[in-house]
């Protein structure tokens, strides 16, 4: 996975509607000249994945897929064994069924399809409910394949990339954050609580985003998972980066007395740093990430933080210094960890 | 395969029970109700009872709205060009008219679902705006009989959820300042955001000063998880504060 800029995105949606539309028109014209069984399902199916990017699609495809199959297995149930109760009573424990067998197979949505494969069975075409649940299977299956491979093949639009558009605003933001805690710049951050509540905000769309990289990833390389395991280094540090600099926020760090040890820490250069690894990071320059002048600044702080460690009360009298102290311990790992793993690629 | 809760075995039934609902009305109006797509009646009653009321609600405002949308869009294009190749124009139609109309990403699907529905099955075709109209009125009946369902049996406000997510995010607040680390940092993190989305949709419902509590879970969370990732020497500072905000939060009382 690669860290890039912002690319503009309106030119590929336009592009992705045309794909979709030409082939959603030829698929209904070949189900309509081959005359296919429930062939409007194939083209439902096909709409449901090419919708969404890549990693997206193939969720909905597999609930859908998935839905559509509990729903067959209900259907069976109550048009089978309960062939002789009324349509109601039957439906009620299609429904029913499908709910609960969907929520045993770990579905979000799916049970509506599954639902709707009752309902069409049971209400619709109740003389051929078999031919019709069936076969609206079988076309879901082939749709949610046509629609993978379309997806993959044709102006592919990639969770991977939109994960990463998103990650990268999110860095850069969390730089901007970082950047204002050093003591040399301006001693208040006036609307520090909605930074803070944006940036967290960013951070769990960035981890509700995981699933469809998961699923992107099965769909591209089964075996290859480095996307996402960058994704959630990215995401495990860079949220240790935000908590640190939030609670350095309150804590008011350029307030520290002259007196206190920590004014010999490199707390300055640590912030500076830190701030330009994760706009490195954002902004796709991995070989300024090479050089790593993280690690003896953070070593600095360490054997410094160790040394009045030993010095004073065991365990630790909890005050403001120490605390910052720890904060700082903190924030140079976490930096240092990104830089790691970003330069090691 | 994994085995139900409790909520979600209440929600099989309740479905069940609206789909059973559904599907005596739709008995009730006769035979020739299929005539007109009364089997919609239960995709509605299908589609209703999602995990929270609000999210029922914001679906089955996507559907009719898409419905709406698209069945208007194909039905005026239909005027003009009536095969497979409308199919693709109809959605692209869809796509930049939703795009500049605001529409969410569930009712452009809803409105392109249309399209296809009107273009690619004959007898739909025929029907035209008769099938959108008996469509979109079906499924507001099914989707207003879960919703009533919804709202009678084992109803909890989300407001009543916002204070269980709270409660247990500070039960696993509490055990992790006693030693007990059966969730990592990650883990509650992933429990703090499923709360702040909780509260999200639990405050649009019933405007309420949260303000000093939620300072105060965060602050609260903020030391549990940096309790985690501290050296051991600097561990204890966290763990009071957490306590600390913890006691703080219990003097606040029950919202």
């Amino acid at each position: 996975m690669t860290l890039k800029r912002r690319r503009p995105r309106g030119a590929s949606r336009q592009a992705v509607i045309a794909r979709n539309g030409v082939a959603l028109a030829l698929l209904v014209g070949a189900i309509q000249f081959l005359q296919l069984p429930e062939g409007l399902f194939l083209v439902l199916a096909v709409l449901t994945v090419v919708e969404s990017n890549l990693g997206g699609g193939a969720i909905a495809g597999r609930e859908r897929l998935l839905g559509s199959l509990i729903g067959l297995l209900a259907v069976v149930i109550a048009s089978g064994a309960l062939q002789a109760a009324p349509q109601p009573l039957q439906v009620f424990s299609g429904l029913s069924l499908v709910r609960w067998f969907g929520f045993a197979s770990g579905l979000s949505s799916g049970y509506v399809v599954g639902g709707h494969m009752v309902a069409g069975s049971l209400l619709h075409d109740t003389a051929h409910w078999w031919h019709y649940a069936f076969w609206r299977t079988v076309m879901t299956l082939i749709g949610v394949l046509i629609g993978v491979v379309l997806s993959r093949q044709i102006y592919s639009q990639r969770a991977t990339s939109d994960w990463e558009d998103n990650c990268n605003h999110w860095l850069l933001a969390l730089a901007a954050a970082l950047v204002k805690l050093a003591p040399s710049a301006s001693p208040t951050m006036p609307d520090s609580l909605e930074v803070f509540e944006r940036l967290r905000d960013q951070r769990n769309q960035l981890r509700q985003g995981l699933p469809q990289l998961l699923a992107e990833q099965s769909v591209l390389e089964a075996h290859n998972n480095q996307a996402l395991l960058r994704a959630q280094i990215l995401l495990q540090h860079g949220s240790t980066v935000l908590s640190c600099v939030r609670d350095l926020t309150d804590l008011e760090l350029n307030g520290v007395q002259p007196s206190s040890w920590l004014e010999a820490l490199p707390v300055e250069e640590l912030i500076q740093e830190g701030a330009q690894v994760l706009e490195s990071l954002a902004e796709g320059h991995p070989w300024e990430l090479c050089i790593n002048k993280l690690q003896p600044i953070h070593a600095q702080i360490q054997s410094r933080v160790a040394e009045q460690l030993s010095q004073g009360t065991d365990p630790p009298r909890p005050d403001r210094t120490l605390v910052i102290a720890s904060r700082l311990l903190l924030l140079g790992d976490a930096l240092s960890e990104l830089q790691a793993a970003s330069a090691t690629r | 395969m994994k085995s139900p809760t409790s909520v979600q075995l209440r929600n099989a039934l309740q479905v069940g029970f609206a789909g059973f609902l559904a599907a005596g009305l739709y008995e009730l109006i006769g035979p020739d109700v299929n005539s007109i797509d009364g089997f919609y009646l239960v995709y509605g009653a299908a589609r209703s009872l999602l995990p929270t009321p609000e999210a029922s609600w914001v679906a089955a405002q996507a559907r009719v709205v898409g419905t709406v949308v698209g069945g208007v869009v194909v039905t005026l294009l239909m005027l003009v060009l009536d095969n497979w190749l409308a199919v693709g124009v109809g959605y692209v139609l869809i796509q930049l008219l939703g795009a500049r109309l605001g529409l969410s990403a569930a009712a452009l699907m809803n409105a392109s679902v249309m399209a296809v529905m009107l273009l690619a099955v004959p007898t739909y075709n025929q029907e035209g705006g008769w099938y959108v109209l008996f469509r979109t009125l079906w499924h507001l009946i099914g989707l207003v009989i879960g919703m009533l369902v919804e709202r009678l049996f084992w109803y909890r406000s989300a407001f009543e959820r916002l204070r269980q997510s709270e409660d247990q995010l500070i039960d696993s607040l509490h055990q992790c300042c006693n030693g007990g680390h059966d969730r990592s940092a990650e883990q509650l993190i992933e429990q703090y955001a499923r709360h702040c989305q909780m509260r999200q949709s639990a405050l649009a419902h019933r405007e309420q000063n949260h303000l000093q509590r939620d300072q105060l879970i965060e602050q609260a969370l903020r030391h549990a998880v940096a309790m985690q990732r501290v050296p051991e020497g600097l561990r204890m500072i966290d763990q009071e504060a957490c306590l600390a905000a913890l006691v703080e939060l219990q003097a606040l009382g029950r919202p």
